[in-house]
């Protein structure tokens, strides 16, 4: 095996720019992270304790087991997406041990608009849906939402992935033996009903909990019945009398601890069917990386000594070193986890994508884990390339990728662009999982290349009418361009839309990928079927 | 010659604990095969497991094992053996005992039983002490029934007397004069109130001794009036007539004096034939001391005698009933040095000293220049049927200061967990300065040790372990790859600086004080940084970690403190043992303190259709839990409606001969 090499000095000043700029990024993450796990603000949170109720986050640390992980997926989404409301899009999703088993919590919080749901509050929610369906997760809801935010009705009322495909993929997972398990520890109206409704077991809070499909005030108004919440909708109603909740609990801590107790007799919990071997951090300290990543797109970073931090003693088993070697390939472990790993270094040749191609077909067929560690700007052009073929080529490591039923992680380093954001994993092949460091970028193409080349779009039309335009006409038609490129291309905003899990930063990088290959260890091996290659 | 004049081979041991221990020891040196007794409760006791061959006489309670005769006497004869140790307690005492192991024709490795008899009551011994001209007591040890004679026998004995009521005991029934003012009244109440309190008013009268020492005497007699001394012990340091520190020789008693007491001992062993080892017990009030009884047996505190004697009783003890001579002359009985004795009992100073019973996680003694005698190892159990004791420690040096510090420093090396003990009693008592200085009297501790009242003195670095290892066995009960392993112990990723959480995991509780832990995560080195909350008024933070040490120790950095330890597991508590003390905390994690049912509904309903044959309580009536309110009948069944918590009925809305429906409520209970 070979030890990766570091050429890096610690002490020169681009080491120490990098180092500031990438403090910047880090200082604007922990911001936008620290606002979501405040929850919703100062007053609605006061009036949620007021209730005797344990907020959101406090609920999910309840839950699980003292001093165990927890793997938060989307935590930024929805970020300067609805006014007033923090990052997170009134929902906590993430993966938690609960009774010694890994379990996906999806929790309302009610102190975001009443816990109702947005579009992005759907998309999320669906996603950690997707997630624990891939890794077999139980799936526990801490229910506390007041339904749908009716002014979002496009973006979460008739589409596919919106709120209609939480029944469906709650109805799948069940159907597939995953347990589907909901606390209901507010009201849940209507169709909210329906999601402890559709659950295998169910526990309810006295006297904060009701479910029902029709409110007083809507049974009032559409059949002149009077009738209060509790009787209409409440626990003791429901565990007693309807049947539709199983467990009676008297505070929200007491329901968590029958949550608790529900996993605990979920039946055997699955074995991981890889050996880990024992963790060894890596030579070379991962903090390092804050001064290797290059502040400046225009110099690329050495992907090479990001990966020398990133691996476990830095040992990376390297596939055809010397071909193709804008694309690194190899075997390496995270944790103890074997992985394979394909990081760009520079742009993408037909050599590259052929490299890539043969590299995914061995994990393949070894049944090893994918990393996709990007850092591309696309695959090269011109008149070379295209006679090698690279067309095929690219097309080749697509349909690899695509058809490959391992797990396959993406992880954005650095950029991500064009074709090269598809073929190093992108969102459409449906990751297991997908981060971006902070510093990450992605899109179509720059925006310093899509304003020339919508300027060139624009010239060619000014040509055709025999006009012309001034250097800063030009400018001031490509300057808006480009503005509306840079504020896509940052890994906050992929994040805030959902495009991706998360951003993480360099440091909480081999921890998370950790803890998703053991819940990915624990999953049954598929076989990957490939599409046709064009050779 | 009698039939045990004849070598030994095989000796029964007809004890427990560290006595049958020791016997054995020195049985076994001397080439003498041995064998033990044990009842059901110690079927793998230490003593048993040492011994190597024992037989069950019966069951837990001493007097179906260790006090049966039959048993004891069936089990020498199955062993082989030809002789019987009784060691102290137990049979030790018993003359029947003694006349049965003859009888079986066995060695009674003791006195005779004639012997027994006559120093048996406490009464006769002093009237066979008087009759030699030894001092005892000033009083009338016969029981007294009129109260003139009573009157006469204090004003015979000198004030201040004390009167004693024959039948009571324990401290109880007694009545202290201190002058002769209304004395016939006096004596009238006494007697008054003995009568009312046992059932009889006769009444002892002595002199009373406030502050007296207790010097014992070890004797040593051939059987045949040939006797020795072997020097005294000190015992005056006592919990309610216990001895809890001994001492030999005594700390400092006047040259003269004790040569006398010696002699008089000696002089007692000689003139009753005494055979074997005993001891004969003085108190000694100023320069006077008197007579207080003999013990004839081997005593739980003989090896400070052995310490400064340099001899072995037991052999002494083994050769006398085989040979029925003594092994040395009273010249060649020498003392050099100074010891002392611990006993370390499974008992809680704080609660009264309320003996403990249960299992002994872990137990470890400095090793090298202090001698322990124990009956237990790591792992065993202390039962509720016998004496809770745990070891003795017993040091030896050449003065009376270095032996002392000896033993405090053994017994602040002493680990043992999982039962309350008295050590950290002990050492008080081995600091005051009465004890340094040896000037102690046998109330004392009586008179002056008081209670921690409960009080919870715990230190910040037990707490971090408790909390620490409690984690990381929660975590490897549950084995999920990564997940539970050590450095992913909290993981999350960071919104600025790692905080312990908002949420506290744990709550460790001793005696009435909550601690609430809230757990960080841990750095590269493995600190976590842990929150304690204490009764959720002030918040302690804390830098901890926790690692392997040797020998199953772990070794705990806890801010800027360094600490080895010990912790166990017992059930939920969490015991923890290091230099600073043994600590044991009830660790529950935070949501166990949730409610853990449901609140039983206040209506009582019918679960049928039926019809109502009885109400069985009446509006306005109390009823508690599990208590039949209603009766109906249905489907020819009766049903009872029963109350599923206390309160009182209200809203009574049946009668016998009702018909009600299924989901009817009947009546409802008010908490």
């Amino acid at each position: 095996m070979t030890i990766l090499s570091s050429r890096i000095s610690a002490r020169s000043e681009t080491f120490a720019l990098n180092q500031a700029a990438y403090a910047e990024h880090i200082a604007y993450l922990h911001t936008r992270r620290a606002l979501a796990r405040a929850g919703g603000s100062e007053k609605m949170r006061a009036k949620h304790l007021a209730r005797n109720k344990v907020l959101p986050r406090h609920r999910i640390d309840l839950l699980m087991d003292p001093g165990s992980p927890f793997l938060e997926l989307g935590e930024l989404c929805g970020d300067g997406r609805y006014e007033n409301v923090p990052p997170g899009a009134g929902i906590i999703t993430g993966v938690a041990m609960i009774s010694g088993r890994a379990c996906m919590v999806i929790a309302n919080d009610a102190t975001v608009k009443g816990g109702t749901y947005f579009g992005l509050t759907c998309k999320k929610h669906v996603r950690a849906q997707m997630f624990a369906w891939q890794h077999r997760l139980p799936c526990i809801t801490l229910v506390d939402s007041g339904g749908a935010f009716l002014p979002d009705q496009a973006n979460i009322f008739p589409d596919d992935g919106q709120f209609g495909s939480i029944f469906h993929n709650q109805v799948g997972m069940s159907g597939d033996g995953i347990p589907q398990i909901a606390v209901v520890m507010g009201p849940c109206t209507a169709g909210g009903a329906y999601i402890p409704a559709l659950c295998d077991e169910v526990v309810i809070v006295r006297g904060q909990g009701f479910m029902y499909l029709g409110g007083p005030e809507l049974t009032f108004a559409a059949t002149g019945e009077t009738i209060d919440a509790e009787s209409l909708g409440g626990a003791a109603m429901h565990c007693g009398t309807s049947g539709v909740t199983d467990h009676i609990a008297e505070d929200d801590r007491h329901a968590l601890l029958i949550a608790r107790n529900i996993v605990r007799e979920l039946g055997q919990i699955p074995q991981s069917r890889r050996k880990q071997e024992l963790t060894r951090p890596p030579r070379f300290d991962p903090a390092e990386i804050y001064g290797i990543v290059s502040r400046d797109p225009k110099y690329p970073t050495d992907t090479r000594e990001i990966l020398a931090r990133l691996v476990d003693d830095s040992e990376f088993q390297e596939f055809k070193p010397l071909y193709g070697e804008t694309l690194l390939t190899g075997f390496a472990r995270i944790h103890g986890h074997e992985i394979g790993i394909l990081a760009n270094n520079g742009v993408l040749f037909p050599e590259s994508a052929m490299k890539g191609t043969h590299f995914i077909n061995l994990c393949c067929q070894r049944d090893i884990p994918l990393l996709f560690m990007s850092d591309v700007t696309g695959f090269m052009v011109g008149k070379d390339v295209e006679q090698a073929g690279i067309a095929k080529h690219g097309a080749k490591m697509i349909t690899a990728m695509s058809s490959a039923r391992v797990p396959k992680y993406t992880l954005n380093i650095g950029a991500s662009f064009g074709a090269g954001y598809l073929a190093m994993c992108g969102r459409a092949f449906k990751p297991t999982a997908m981060f971006s460091w902070p510093n990450a970028r992605a899109g179509i193409m720059g925006p310093d290349q899509a304003a020339m080349v919508m300027s060139l779009v624009r010239e060619t039309n000014l040509k055709a009418a025999n006009k012309t335009w001034s250097a800063e006409e030009r400018e001031a038609f490509e300057a808006p361009v480009r503005k509306i490129y840079e504020d896509f291309q940052g890994a906050h905003n992929f994040a805030a839309h959902g495009w991706t899990d998360g951003v993480i930063e360099p440091l909480e990088t081999r921890g998370t990928l950790a803890l998703l290959l053991e819940l990915a260890a624990r999953v049954p091996a598929e076989k990957s079927q490939f599409g046709v290659f064009r050779f | 010659m009698t039939p045990s004049m004849k070598p030994i081979r095989k000796l029964l041991i007809a004890n427990r604990g560290e006595i049958a221990c020791r016997i054995a020891r020195s049985a076994r040196r001397l080439g003498i095969a041995v064998a033990g007794i044990h009842s059901q409760a110690d079927a793998k006791a230490r003593h048993v497991r040492e011994i190597g061959e024992s037989v069950l006489v019966g069951a837990a309670a001493p007097a179906e094992s260790y006090l049966n005769i039959a048993a004891v006497i069936a089990a020498a004869k199955k062993v082989g053996a030809d002789a019987i140790h009784p060691g102290y307690g137990f049979l030790s005492e018993n003359s029947a005992f003694v006349r049965a192991v003859e009888a079986a024709g066995l060695c009674f490795v003791g006195p005779s039983a004639d012997t027994m008899d006559r120093l048996g009551g406490k009464a006769s011994a002093k009237r066979e002490a008087a009759k030699l001209g030894i001092p005892t007591v000033p009083g009338d040890t016969a029981g007294l029934n009129d109260p003139a004679q009573v009157i006469a026998a204090v004003q015979a004995a000198g004030l201040p007397a004390l009167l004693k009521a024959v039948a009571g005991g324990g401290g109880r029934g007694m009545a202290l004069i201190e002058s002769l003012d209304n004395l016939p009244t006096r004596v009238d109440s006494a007697m008054r109130e003995a009568a009312q309190a046992f059932g009889s008013g006769e009444m002892i009268v002595e002199r009373y001794l406030p502050e007296v020492r207790h010097i014992e005497v070890q004797i040593a007699g051939d059987g045949h009036g040939a006797a020795i001394h072997l020097f005294e012990r000190e015992c005056s340091l006592q919990r309610r007539h216990q001895k809890v520190i001994e001492e030999a020789p005594a700390a400092s008693l006047d040259p003269e004096l004790r040569v006398r007491m010696l002699e008089d001992a000696r002089r007692l062993a000689a003139e009753l034939n005494y055979r074997g080892l005993g001891t004969v017990e003085f108190i000694v009030s100023g320069n006077d001391y008197y007579f207080l009884e003999v013990n004839p047996r081997l005593q739980v505190e003989h090896p400070v005698t052995e310490e400064v004697t340099g001899l072995d009783l037991v052999e002494q003890q083994l050769h006398i009933a085989a040979t029925g001579t003594l092994r040395l002359t009273q010249e060649q009985v020498r003392i050099n040095g100074h010891a002392f004795e611990a006993r370390i009992y499974a008992e809680d100073p704080d609660t009264g000293f309320l003996p403990g019973a249960g299992k002994l996680h872990w137990l470890s003694f400095p090793e090298g220049q202090i001698r322990v005698e124990s009956g237990v190892d790591s792992g065993d159990e202390i039962t509720p049927f016998y004496d809770p004791m745990i070891a003795k420690l017993v040091s030896h040096a050449d003065t009376r200061g270095e032996a002392l510090d000896l033993l405090c420093a053994a017994l602040q090396a002493s680990e043992i967990v999982g039962l309350t003990t008295n050590i950290n009693f002990l050492n008080e008592l081995l600091r005051w300065p009465e004890t340094r200085s040896g000037i102690m009297h046998t109330r004392l501790i009586d008179a002056r040790w008081k209670p921690s009242a409960g009080r919870v003195e715990t230190s910040v670095e037990h707490l971090a372990a408790a909390a620490l290892w409690w984690l990381s066995r929660e975590r490897s009960r549950r084995d999920f790859g990564v997940w539970t392993q050590a450095e992913f112990s909290g993981w999350r990723t960071l919104a600025g600086p790692a905080r312990p959480s908002p949420q506290p995991s744990l709550s460790l509780a001793a005696g009435n004080t909550d601690w609430a832990v809230h757990f960080g995560a841990p750095d590269a080195q493995g600190f976590i940084d842990l929150l304690v909350t204490v009764e959720a008024k002030e918040s302690i933070p804390l830098r901890a970690r926790l690692s392997d040490a040797s020998n199953g120790a772990k070794l705990l950095e806890c801010n800027d403190t360094s600490l080895e330890l010990r912790l166990f597991a017992d059930g939920q508590a969490v015991e923890v043992h290091s230099a600073l003390g043994t600590d044991r905390f009830e660790a529950t994690p935070t949501l166990a303190a949730a409610a853990t049912t449901a609140a039983a509904g206040s209506e009582l309903k019918a679960p049928m259709m039926g019809k109502v044959v009885s109400v069985l309580a009446a509006e306005g009536d109390a009823v508690t839990t599990g208590q039949t309110v209603i009766v109906i009948e249905s489907m020819k069944m009766e049903l009872q409606i029963v109350a599923e918590h206390d309160g009182t009925l209200s809203g009574l809305r049946c009668r016998p001969g009702d018909m009600v429906g299924r989901g009817d409520v009947l009546s409802e209970i008010l908490a």
